[in-house]
């Protein structure tokens, strides 16, 4: 099942006309930090109502599947390539389940899908504190910056991949899969890792199109 | 206050589960498919005219006759999940057995590694839980 | 991880934030992995050894947390002991449960059953028809499997498929089958 969900989703652009489009900037509103709190909220109850399992085990999984990449695969480069496969798969799934169970508003924008992603699906997911930053002026491109990463909870970089491997890079495959699901075709890549010394992780999501036409908001225009 | 028939449609338009309960007149599967794909269409055009700007609540969400009630939920992804019931039903009740679907589409169906992204739904687990979940509002199962 | 002495980062042995994530995002890793050895195995044997053997990296380390965290002072040197080990401490830290039951498998010195009549990692899981026998917790087998082997003894272990007393509840209880090897009966 590996390539066959990328090949059909590739078909259904097509048919749907996918445009360029150059995103207009976001409305920087003071209800913003008001906003960004009932996203938490949001965020933090569909976490608790969630079924939980011990984020140990979770990173042991996770562990597990990182060292089998990298027994399977020479060059830690391929290993990002790969995790980032697998999360877009994961991502490609997970976006009904965030439909069907968080609660969170609609994503109106390429921009709105930033404080989503950081505080609803990072707490509700993960259970961990995320914001956003860096936000590019045309709000084309946007970080997702967070502090602890339960994936990583164990996790040591050998020294000969510690300028090469991206540990989490599974998160970015599952952004990217997630929101193409929702039509914004975009690039996400690691940008910061604190497992290589950095002082936060950070992610970076950039827009590449939209993938249907869409009927401009009020906000928008 | 029966249900009589309940489709998913996947986003190309392409039936990926159904069922048939007593009281309705039987659809072979063919018709079902050329429905599926007829109200496929009828969403994307409904979105296409809306002279509403609202990004994400355009589209059918229902059709109203005097022998049935035709209830549609579409979440982002664009898979569309299709009831069919008496006209007394009341619109809440369809919406929250729609919504309850989509749940259930996305554990039994989208979490089994075994299941296909947009193909034909095939999994045990999935039959067994819509079974419950249709249960009190059907009459008895045709198939 | 900078200073290459001896830091043992306390709060890991010691206190216990207890942490969780999400059971969807869990759900949707394991399918993933188990899609990642299905695209790499050509029969249902060598994709349960592929899951077994992942699942022996994972209770290698499961062993090490588990007991330093419950266990402190204590080691199992009993066959039985260790064996309970496994059914409450590491399956509270697995499933957040007890196993439902052990049992020894009558006129087999060296045999039991651990039974799980919900098990956790397959809950999603529908098995095709033409796989019919897999049963993917050998991943649980294998983290059983490495548990009682560090612990010093070794053994193989099985998952199967055993049907409810009532015979359409799906999905079927798993059984692990554990069997012994000889050099397990050591009195120390």
């Amino acid at each position: 099942m590996s390539e066959a969900p990328r090949e059909r989703l590739q078909a259904s652009q097509t048919e749907r006309n996918s445009s360029e489009k150059v995103p207009r900037p976001v409305a920087t509103s003071a209800g913003a930090a008001a906003n960004a709190a009932a996203l938490s909220k949001i965020g933090e109850q569909a976490f608790q109502r969630g079924e939980l399992v011990n984020s140990e085990l979770a990173a042991l999984t996770y562990g597990a599947l990182v060292r089998q990449l990298v027994l399977d695969y020479a060059h830690p480069q391929q290993v990002n390539e790969q995790l980032d496969r697998i999360g877009y798969n994961i991502g490609l799934r997970l976006v009904d389940d965030f439909l069907a169970r968080s609660a969170a508003p609609p994503c109106r924008s390429f921009a709105a899908s930033a404080e989503i992603i950081a505080r609803v699906a990072f707490r509700m997911y993960l259970g961990v504190n995320a914001k956003v930053a860096h936000i590019a002026s045309d709000g084309s491109e946007y970080s997702i910056l967070f502090d602890s990463n339960p994936l990583a909870e164990f996790a040591e970089l050998p020294e000969p991949m510690k300028g090469s491997l991206w540990y989490s890079n599974v998160i970015c495959g599952v952004i990217r899969g997630a929101l193409e699901m929702v039509q914004y075709s975009v690039q996400a890549r690691f940008e910061r890792d604190i497992l290589r010394g950095d002082d936060c992780n950070e992610i970076r999501v950039s827009l590449v199109r939209e993938l249907e036409e869409r009927v401009p908001t009020d906000n928008e225009i | 206050m029966p249900i009589y028939l309940v489709f998913v449609v996947n986003r190309s338009g392409g039936l990926i589960y159904h069922a048939q309960f007593h009281g309705a007149q039987v659809h072979p599967l063919n018709e079902c498919l050329r429905l599926a794909s007829t109200l496929h269409g009828i969403q994307q055009i409904s979105r296409q005219v809306s002279p509403v700007e609202n990004a994400d609540d355009i589209g059918l969400v229902g059709l109203e006759a005097r022998t049935f009630r035709l209830r549609v939920y579409q979440p982002p992804t664009g898979v569309q999940f299709v009831v069919l019931a008496t006209p007394d039903m009341p619109d809440e009740v369809l919406l929250g057995i729609l919504r309850r679907l989509h749940l259930l589409y996305a554990d039994y169906a989208l979490k089994n590694p075994f299941y296909v992204q947009d193909m034909p739904i095939r999994c045990r687990l999935f039959d067994i839980h819509f079974a419950k979940l249709m249960k009190p509002h059907i009459v008895g199962p045709l198939e | 991880m900078n200073a290459p002495g001896i830091t043992l980062p306390v709060p890991l042995l010691q206190v216990r934030r207890p942490q969780s994530i999400h059971f969807s995002i869990y759900a949707l890793l394991f399918a993933e992995v188990i899609s990642y050895f299905q695209n790499r195995v050509r029969s249902i044997t060598e994709l349960e050894e592929r899951l077994l053997d992942l699942g022996q990296e994972i209770g290698r380390r499961v062993l090490e947390l588990v007991w330093l965290r419950e266990k402190f002072s204590r080691r199992e040197i009993e066959l039985l002991g260790a064996l309970r080990f496994t059914t409450t401490s590491v399956w509270r830290f697995l499933f957040g449960k007890v196993a439902d039951s052990l049992e020894r498998v009558k006129d087999k010195e060296n045999e039991y059953i651990i039974v799980e009549n919900s098990p956790l990692f397959t809950r999603y899981i529908s098995v095709p028809l033409d796989l019919a026998d897999l049963n993917c917790n050998a991943i649980v087998g294998g983290i059983i499997r490495e548990v009682l082997c560090a612990s010093g003894f070794p053994c193989h272990v099985d998952a199967h498929n055993a049907p409810h007393d009532d015979e359409t509840e799906y999905p079927p209880r798993t059984l692990f089958s554990i069997r012994f090897l000889p050099e397990s009966n050591h009195n120390l």
